[in-house]
């Protein structure tokens, strides 16, 4: 396995809103999860998470509240609400629309 | 530098004011602040678990998860700006920057902050002007629902206006007059306006003391009611409420006081001192459609201006059946409403628009010069600006830097500026003149306060916008490729622009100037017809009480004169009827009738008329040099029983004897049918007199004292004397007390200061433009210096190249002043179609010259063409005088 990549600008925001859409998170989990899911392929910068979080929140996309975790811990933990829910699907939609135009320009080349 | 002394408290100023914002957030923020710490305490605990789990110590676990998280702070810093706290932050550092930058360039700063505080001060001096004047609330409540009637005003018509109007509510006034007030140490003239009972009601306005008319006030017979000023009741009664209830002595009669009105109600114009009610005697048809009236109307809810004028329209021709005599045909089918605001401000709004328009002529002016400083000084700094944008400054940051640096210019530049405005409006006040209405009202106050902020704040983006992104383009380019090279960004284009925008401005100022320079002085030079040296008017009003008949004030007049012609100054004295030369509107024309002719009254066609009609004495004409064009003066034969003659104007004998001479025909007036004599004979032909002022020319008709024709309970008088004017003051009042200590003398003035007064608006309007115009041109030319010096800078390498492949200094010279010249002539041509419309568009305010005079036209351009070329030639110049080797070495 290579180098973990850093994210393609602007990914992350996709990212952590797939990574929420089912169960809320908190910070440190999101992060663990994105370089689980990837196969550690992907790698969050922590630093770069919690800007990226606080900003979603700002903008109305996740919401974030203060609760125990199953270990005790008092966490934030962040989830989609239902204007993130139409971003996430229009931002997946977007996403899935280039990767399918990059992988039939790889492919024909 | 005072400047530099400033900025730092400035500063201070803006932090805490900063301060009070963030104390209002302090508490959320505290809570955000812990809440991300918490969250990131929480990250590194976890991450340091995981770590402990896959084996390593402690230590080393928290540590790697440290380093996984990054910079604990700087993640704070990039939360705070997603939240937006942040450009408070940045406010501040902008401005501790820009405070700072602007030490370091005092010259840039002092540069600008003079442009800003002279072009904000006049604005806000002007502003705060038009503000008192225009845009105060007037003494009447809803002012645009209040009209005046126009064209139709009788008592009669008001009575059948009550009745049967449906969209509006209507009352009614006549004219100031003045009457003696005695009973106090001396008697007062005072002015006195009759109203109808129900005008203060209608025009929203209710005494302060006291209850005000009752509505059966106006009947004949009902007790005699005063209601005063302010002013009055503070001067005579010390302001005690108490002053309600007791009794007034007017021209012999006794009042009752039922009211006191507040200080702001000036009705129907400033100077106002009682209202008494008219009284309505419907018994009397005379009565009722011979005294006119001023009709003041409230629309009703629901009804509209154009609604009650149509009403008004269709009911107003129906009244003149109701007349007693003969009304012109088509009488009263052109009424037309002018509300009150219209009425009362229509006149001065030409005036204050044109200071506005100057005042914003030389602002824009400011402006593009300041645009032009932003952008030298923008230049100079790209190495700075380059560096920001290396450090990783983005283009938004780079652009709100500078426009933070143009604002605190621009807020120090208004501060200075309506510092001047507060020290100059009060000059600004007392060269405006008196008649002006609420010129009380006019301070820097605090809507003059915010317009001076908002102003500045405009001033400050319209002048640091363009600059600040053309800065932000050049340091991304100068980041990206180094400093050398051209400054690049503006384009020639947008320079020319600058130029054209400047000229423009600062021809339309010129020509407005010069229009109005020229107007003023035809208004000093015309030939009013008489002559104002060493006069002096008062008016005198016979006490009522010791001269009770027109005989014994008669013998009063004659008595008076003659002491005074007995005073060894005094060279010639004169009565009238008009009260004051240039005021005759007032005092009244008249119809008459030619003997021979067809009596308009029974036959129809065309009234004879008058446009003032005045009782003198026969020494009246010769006392104020008015000369003889053909006949002879009244003389002290002309009394009652003798022939009754009269005296005409020149013009008037021009245009009812165009042909033939006037003297020798007859005349009578009005309602004289059932009299002995009715007939007066034309003596004489005098020259013309403007009574109604220098713009006006009118005809005349004089009638001597000993013959008189109406009211003569108050004349005015004129002496000539070689004494100064204090001195014919005093003795005038010495020689009226001696004869009669009830008589009041009021209003005692020297003529030449009347003359002065007529044209004091004029003036007044001419000086300022003409102030706003010298500023306009030399901030205008020092600004086509500044963009010409700019380009030359810009394109010194340019030059170099130039000079080196062997053209000469002055084609690269020429080349640069053809541009300017090409650009200010755009800008003459603007500026002379603005000054079109715009002087055309208020030519009222023009005498005696067009507001398309073409000599005026014509000799703007060349004015500047010429400074326009110099203030070119100059930078070019100096630019040109560069060694090429130098210059290119130096790249």
């Amino acid at each position: 396995m290579g180098k973990p990549t850093d994210l393609v600008q602007g990914t992350l925001d996709l990212l952590i809103l797939r990574t929420i859409e089912h169960q809320p998170q908190h910070g440190w989990a999101i992060a663990k999860r994105i370089q689980q899911v990837s196969n550690d392929v992907l790698r969050v910068q922590q630093g770069s998470l919690y800007p990226a979080l606080y900003r979603l929140e700002k903008q109305g996309w996740i919401a974030g509240h203060w609760a125990a975790t199953e270990t005790g811990r008092e966490a934030k933990l962040y989830s989609l609400t239902s204007a993130g829910r139409a971003h996430l699907k229009r931002e997946v939609a977007a996403w899935e629309r280039l990767s399918g135009a990059i992988d039939l320009v790889i492919q024909e080349a | 530098m005072t400047l530099s002394r400033s900025l730092p408290a400035l500063v201070a100023r803006v932090r805490a004011r900063c301060g009070a914002v963030r104390l209002l957030l302090w508490f959320g923020r505290r809570r955000a602040e812990q809440d991300v710490q918490r969250e990131l305490d929480l990250h590194v605990q976890l991450e340091t678990q995981q770590n402990i789990e896959q084996g390593m110590s402690p230590a080393e676990a928290t540590r790697a998860a440290r380093a996984a998280l990054g910079n604990i702070p700087l993640i704070r810093e990039d939360v705070r700006a997603a939240w937006r706290w942040r450009w408070l932050d940045q406010l501040l550092q902008d401005v501790r920057c820009g405070a700072r930058s602007l030490r370091r360039n005092s010259g840039f700063a002092a540069m600008s902050v003079a442009t800003l505080a002279l072009t904000i001060g006049a604005t806000t001096a002007i502003f705060s002007v038009v503000y008192g004047i225009l845009l105060r609330p007037l003494p009447v409540a809803e002012p645009d629902r209040v009209f005046r009637v126009l064209d139709i005003g009788y008592i009669g018509e008001l009575l059948e206006l009550r009745e049967r109007a449906r969209t509006f509510d209507v009352s009614a006034y006549r004219p100031p007059d003045h009457r003696t007030l005695t009973g106090f140490d001396e008697p007062l003239r005072i002015s006195v306006v009759q109203v109808t009972a129900d005008l203060l009601a209608r025009l929203g306005r209710t005494p302060v003391v006291g209850a005000g008319f009752r509505l059966d006030d106006e009947r004949p017979g009902a007790a005699p009611a005063a209601v005063l000023s302010h002013d009055l009741w503070r001067r005579r009664f010390g302001a005690d409420p108490a002053a309600v209830g007791r009794m007034l002595t007017l021209d012999g009669v006794a009042y009752q006081v039922r009211g006191i009105m507040p200080a702001d109600f000036e009705f129907p114009s400033a100077g106002v001192d009682l209202w008494v009610p008219i009284t309505v005697d419907a018994a009397s048809r005379v009565a009722l459609w011979a005294r006119t009236a001023v009709l003041i109307g409230r629309i009703r809810p629901g009804a509209t201006l154009e609604g009650a004028a149509e009403e008004i329209r269709a009911l107003a021709p129906q009244f003149a059946e109701l007349f007693p005599w003969r009304m012109p045909d088509g009488y009263g089918t052109s009424v037309r409403l002018r509300t009150w605001r219209e009425d009362r401000l229509g006149e001065v709004r030409p005036m204050l628009f044109l200071l506005l328009a100057a005042v914003a002529a030389v602002w824009l002016i400011g402006v593009v010069n300041l645009t032009n400083l932003q952008q030298v000084r923008v230049a100079a700094r790209r190495q700075e600006l380059a560096l920001r944008t290396a450090l990783g400054a983005g283009r938004g940051r780079v652009v709100r830097q500078l426009l933070t640096e143009s604002t605190l210019v621009c807020l120090l530049g208004g501060t200075i500026g309506l510092a001047a405005a507060y020290a100059g409006v009060p000059a600004l006040v007392a060269l405006l003149p008196s008649d002006v209405p609420g010129i009380d009202a006019i301070s820097v106050n605090s809507a003059v306060l915010g317009f001076t902020t908002v102003l500045s704040l405009i001033t400050a983006l319209a002048s640091g916008t363009l600059p600040a992104m053309r800065a932000a383009r050049v340091s991304e380019g100068a980041a990206r490729s180094g400093l050398r090279g051209s400054v690049g960004g503006m384009p020639g284009r947008s320079l020319g622009v600058f130029v054209a925008v400047e000229v423009a401005a600062a021809v339309t100022l010129v020509i407005g100037a010069a229009l109005l320079a020229r107007s003023l002085a035809a208004q000093l030079s015309v030939d009013v017809g008489f002559s104002a040296d060493r006069r002096v008017v008062a008016e005198v009003a016979p006490s009522p009480a010791r001269h009770p008949n027109d005989t014994a004030r008669l013998d009063f007049y004659a008595a008076l004169v003659e002491r005074l012609r007995a005073l060894p100054f005094v060279r010639a004295v004169g009565l009238s009827t008009v009260f004051e030369p240039f005021g005759a509107a007032a005092a009244g024309g008249s119809v008459f009738l030619i003997e021979g002719r067809p009596d308009p009254a029974t036959e129809g066609g065309e009234w004879p008329w008058a446009d003032l009609r005045t009782v003198v004495s026969s020494d009246y004409l010769n006392t104020l040099g008015v000369s003889m064009v053909a006949g002879r003066h009244f003389t002290a034969d002309d009394v009652e029983g003798a022939q009754r003659v009269v005296l005409v104007s020149q013009r008037l004998a021009d245009a009812w004897w165009p042909d033939t001479s006037a003297i020798g025909r007859r005349i009578r007036f009005p309602g004289s049918e059932n009299e002995a004599d009715p007939w007066r004979t034309v003596v004489g032909v005098v020259s013309d007199v403007r009574w109604q002022g220098p713009a006006s020319e009118g005809t005349t008709l004089y009638l001597p004292l000993a013959q008189h024709v109406g009211a003569i309970d108050e004349m005015s008088m004129i002496v000539r004397s070689s004494a100064d004017s204090r001195l014919i003051a005093q003795s005038l009042q010495a020689v009226v007390a001696a004869l009669d200590p009830q008589t009041p003398v009021s209003r005692i003035r020297a003529m030449d200061d009347i003359m002065a007064r007529t044209v004091s608006r004029p003036r007044f309007t001419t000086l300022l433009v003409l102030g706003f115009a010298v500023l306009g041109v030399v901030l205008g030319m020092v600004g086509v210096y500044g963009v010409v010096a700019y380009a030359a800078a810009r394109q010194r390498r340019d030059i170099g190249i130039r000079l080196a492949l062997g053209a000469t200094r002055a084609r690269v010279r020429a080349r640069f002043v053809r541009r300017a010249l090409l650009f200010a002539g755009a800008g003459v041509v603007i500026g002379e179609l603005a000054a079109a419309v715009l002087m055309s568009s208020l030519a009222s305010l023009l005498f005696g010259v067009s507001p398309w005079d073409p000599f005026t036209y014509a000799a703007a351009p060349a004015l500047f063409v010429v400074l326009a070329g110099l203030a070119a030639y100059v930078p070019a110049r100096r630019a040109t005088g560069v060694d090429p080797a130098r210059v290119l070495r130096a790249e």
